[in-house]
């Protein structure tokens, strides 16, 4: 099975964007294993509203555990199946926590075995803040990291919000041939164009 | 390697985006590192292919200006000036074991890195490839050889042929079916007639649309007597022989006789090959009743390996 990877930074989006495209794709339910350092594998069948309710806060580092879940996308007639993994945000600082940068290990290790890896940006951070803040290191480091892989698209978060729009313009020039799609995952906007990227890569 | 880097991360040592960069570089691992020649590079080492050839000066010079003139109506064009269509099929006369076949090969190799053919490979024919036996096949035949030479080179030896043996031979259909396919598939194929000096320009002659149709001419001179000891020189180093004192004496001389005795039928750089390919198996004749040879027995060939090729 195919495997697509979600990074990015702590708090852009990448766990909700995940369940939405989730739902985007026709699944009420996901069967979500979770790999966690301390707690080894464990895995549970909840709906996807559940999962958003539980997973997705407003809080860096919400995310502790990698979350990969099997999604189907119509392919012709059949149907295909391929996994989703859904991470730990990278930050560029060596946090003080052992648990978090453990978890942020695991995002590596799962990236390099990704197949096709999907790098969520935040635009408004992009707008506001311009790109020494708003983009890190870390994203210029995932970009080129990307490039390895079968499949790298950029996926420039929170085009929902107003100014978004500049930062969306000033991601496009920093990253000049790569795709970037403008997608917001809070109000599943721009998904189609991530659809159809998928199944050109899968 | 993956496995320490992300380690790395836990504990704290290295942050993530230089783990990442580390993974990178990781991924390209050191033993598959290869330097991939620029197109640049690819082409000087082309050219140092044609200067390594002896003698062929006025040739070398019209390479160079052909690949020049390409080159800047490439430029041009990328600049939105006028450029002139660039037509490459030529005309190779010379007599045997000049180079021709030799030349063909380079060019091929050089005009695929320059661009202008897909594949810069060789087809060699000659007027039994071309012609059928009977009447229709023979547009068929020529139209297959047209095909496997496409994004490359068609080599025709000994073309003058293909106008022998008078009104109803099918050699005109060939030329015609040629002819034809160069206007169409203009860019993506060279033609290039080759022959003996005296028939070639009688062919030429007496088929005047030829003449702009392959507009560069090729004329590979006959080597000079110390060319050819130098191209005999050069063969036996790649083979890791050296002649004798009296063997480079003797060598010259039977050039210097061939040279005066039949300047028509000499084949030149073949002839050459032929008399070192001779006293090689001469001396390993004379050496192999020797108990233990030495490293310089083994490697020196002797004025009696030398013979003229055809005395025996």
């Amino acid at each position: 099975m195919r495997r697509i990877i979600v990074v990015g930074q702590p708090n852009v989006g990448k766990t909700l964007f995940s369940l939405n495209f989730a739902e985007f794709l026709g699944m009420h339910t996901v069967t979500i294993n979770f790999e966690s350092y301390e707690r080894g594998c464990s895995s549970k069948v909840i709906t996807i509203a559940e999962a958003k309710s539980l997973l997705v806060s407003a809080a860096e580092h919400q995310t502790l555990d990698i979350q990969s879940m099997v999604l189907t996308m119509p392919w012709g007639k059949s149907a295909k199946q391929f996994e989703l993994i859904d991470t730990t945000g990278l930050a560029d600082r060596i946090d003080f926590e052992p648990q978090i940068r453990r978890a942020m290990a695991q995002t590596l290790h799962f990236m390099r075995q990704a197949d096709v890896v999907f790098h969520l940006l935040d635009c408004f951070k992009v707008a506001q803040l311009g790109f020494l803040k708003g983009i890190g290191e870390i994203d210029y480091q995932i970009a080129q990291y990307g490039q390895l892989k079968k499949g790298y698209v950029i996926l420039a978060n929170k085009i929902d919000l107003t100014q978004a729009k500049d930062g969306l313009a000033k991601i496009h020039m920093e990253f000049p041939g790569n795709k970037v799609i403008g997608i917001s995952a809070l109000e599943k906007k721009g998904f189609k164009e991530v659809k159809e990227i998928a199944k050109q890569l899968l | 390697m993956g496995r320490e880097i992300i380690t790395m991360v836990e504990n704290g040592e290295v942050t993530v985006s230089e783990a990442l960069s580390l993974l990178k570089r990781a991924h390209a691992g050191p033993g598959q590192y290869k330097h991939e020649l620029t197109k640049n590079e690819k082409l000087a080492a082309i050219k140092q292919q044609l200067d390594s050839l002896i003698g062929l000066h006025t040739v070398k010079k019209l390479v160079n200006e052909i690949q020049a003139y390409v080159e800047i109506q490439q430029r041009r064009t990328a600049f939105n000036l006028v450029s002139e269509p660039v037509v490459l099929h030529s005309v190779f006369i010379g007599n045997p074991g000049t180079g021709k076949t030799t030349v063909a090969r380079i060019i091929g190799q050089m005009f695929l890195e320059m661009g202008v053919l897909q594949k810069g490979h060789l087809v060699e024919v000659e007027r039994a490839d071309l012609v059928a036996e009977y009447i229709g096949q023979t547009a068929q035949r020529t139209r297959e050889q047209l095909r496997k030479a496409s994004g490359g080179i068609l080599f025709i030896d000994e073309a003058y042929s293909l106008a022998r043996g008078g009104e109803n031979d099918f050699g005109k259909e060939v030329i015609d079916t040629i002819v034809k396919t160069m206007e169409d598939q203009r860019s993506n194929l060279i033609v290039i007639l080759a022959g003996y000096c005296a028939p070639m320009e009688v062919f030429l002659e007496t088929n005047p649309g030829l003449r702009s149709r392959f507009p560069i001419i090729v004329r590979f001179p006959d080597y000079t007597t110390f060319e050819l000891f130098r191209i005999a020189e050069q063969m036996l180093q790649q083979r890791e022989y050296q002649l004798s004192k009296a063997a480079r004496r003797r060598l010259l001389s039977i050039i210097e006789n061939l040279k005066r005795e039949e300047p028509r039928n000499f084949g030149n750089a073949r002839t050459i090959r032929n008399i070192i390919e001779k006293a090689v198996r001469k001396q390993a004749v004379r050496l192999v009743h020797l108990k233990s040879p030495t490293r310089a027995q083994l490697m020196e060939i002797a004025a009696e390996d030398l013979q003229e090729v055809d005395d025996d």
